[in-house]
């Protein structure tokens, strides 16, 4: 146990070690700064497809009528089985 | 009379070293610091219970052990020593991350390299206690704070410190909530403190989709060993950002990393019998 355990050897790993981490974080980190940039470029040079499809029609529902027709046949139904009983 | 002698013989009570004492009441002191402070219980409680099954003292002629080849803790166990559960883990933490505030300020990334400070001086001072160079690298790893990957270098480098590196590994990170205030508080101010951050920019679905493959191919380039590691980090992480495997991240994130977690937990807790630690 001691300092002399610590040679020039650990050393140079320890900092080798560091600089390999720090080249890959840095390269990364430069990448990302530029990845909007490169996104850019790729969109000017390779457009996204134009939509062409028509848009589809907005369907007019008669949902409050069928509503009110199926409340009132219920209303009847339940009136009449009152009545039998 | 005899029979029961005998039995008596095999029991807990009769093989109990102090070691394995010692080793139960650190494995209760894990679930008690788990349950009564919710310091890590996901890890600390599995943990905790696999240091107080494996410190059951062993009954001579029974496989029963980690270490006994052919039981059930050994064929678990063997998810840690051949290094298969740390890549599920990280594909599971990949499926979780969202990456979005980082991509949006590219500098935060060098925050990483702080953790390699750590790395290195607990390197350097496994070094100084006189271990080999392949036992510190693997020691090393507990000083980035990070479990996974210390168990998979010791399962490369140093098989035989596993169960240590592994417990002092969760053990520090575990920690990690009680160490860190105070040295928050020691080198910043309050005001410092308050500084409200401002919202991060919009990042678009495109460019969280290229990261986790750009990102994988950056750092693997640079460091092929860990590209199981890496790859299975940010395999996860393209199955959340793809937005066409939901499913398959949604596994990854919930269901299949709690599993692996309770088996690594259990069996590294459990690999440290007295007579082997």
């Amino acid at each position: 146990m001691g300092f002399h355990n610590i040679d020039s050897d650990a050393i140079a790993t320890a900092a080798t070690g560091i600089t390999i981490v720090f080249v890959a974080l840095i390269l990364i980190a430069i990448f990302i700064a530029l990845l909007p940039k490169i996104l850019e470029f790729v969109g000017e040079v390779f457009p996204p497809p134009i939509n062409y499809d028509a848009p589809t029609p907005s369907v007019k529902t008669d949902d409050g009528e069928i509503l009110a027709a199926i409340g009132f046949i219920c209303h009847e139904i339940e009136k009449q089985t009152k009545a039998k009983n | 009379m005899e029979i029961l002698t005998e039995f008596l013989k095999t029991t807990g009570w009769a093989n109990l070293t102090l070691g394995n004492a010692i080793m139960i009441v650190i494995g209760l002191a894990f679930i008690g610091l788990a349950i009564r402070k919710h310091y890590e219980p996901l890890l600390l409680v599995p943990i905790g219970m696999g240091i107080v099954v494996g410190n059951i003292p062993p009954v001579e002629g029974m496989t029963l052990g980690v270490y006994d080849a052919g039981s059930v803790l050994n064929y678990i166990y063997f998810g840690v020593s051949q290094g298969i559960f740390p890549p599920l883990i990280f594909l599971g933490i990949g499926a979780m991350t969202d990456f979005s505030t980082m991509l949006s300020n590219p500098r935060l990334v060098l925050l990483g390299a702080a953790a390699q400070v750590g790395v290195f001086l607990t390197f350097l001072g496994a070094l100084f206690l006189d271990f080999s160079p392949q036992h510190s690298g693997a020691i090393g790893i507990i000083g980035g704070a990070d479990g996974p990957t210390a168990i998979f270098l010791s399962a490369k480098l140093a098989p035989e410190l596993l169960g240590a590196i592994a417990i002092a590994a969760y053990s520090y990170m575990a920690l990690v909530p009680v160490i860190q205030p105070p040295i928050m508080k020691l080198l910043t101010t309050r005001d410092e403190r308050l500084i409200r951050m401002s919202p991060p920019r919009e990042v678009s679905k495109r460019e969280r989709m290229i990261f986790p493959i750009a990102a994988f191919l950056i750092c693997a380039m640079i460091a092929p060993g860990a590209i199981v590691l890496l790859g299975m980090l940010f395999f996860g992480n393209l199955l959340k950002e793809s937005c066409v495997t939901e499913r398959l991240a949604q596994s990854a994130r919930t269901a299949m990393i709690d599993i692996v977690t309770i088996l690594l937990g259990f069996s590294v807790g459990a690999s440290t019998q007295a007579q082997q630690f």
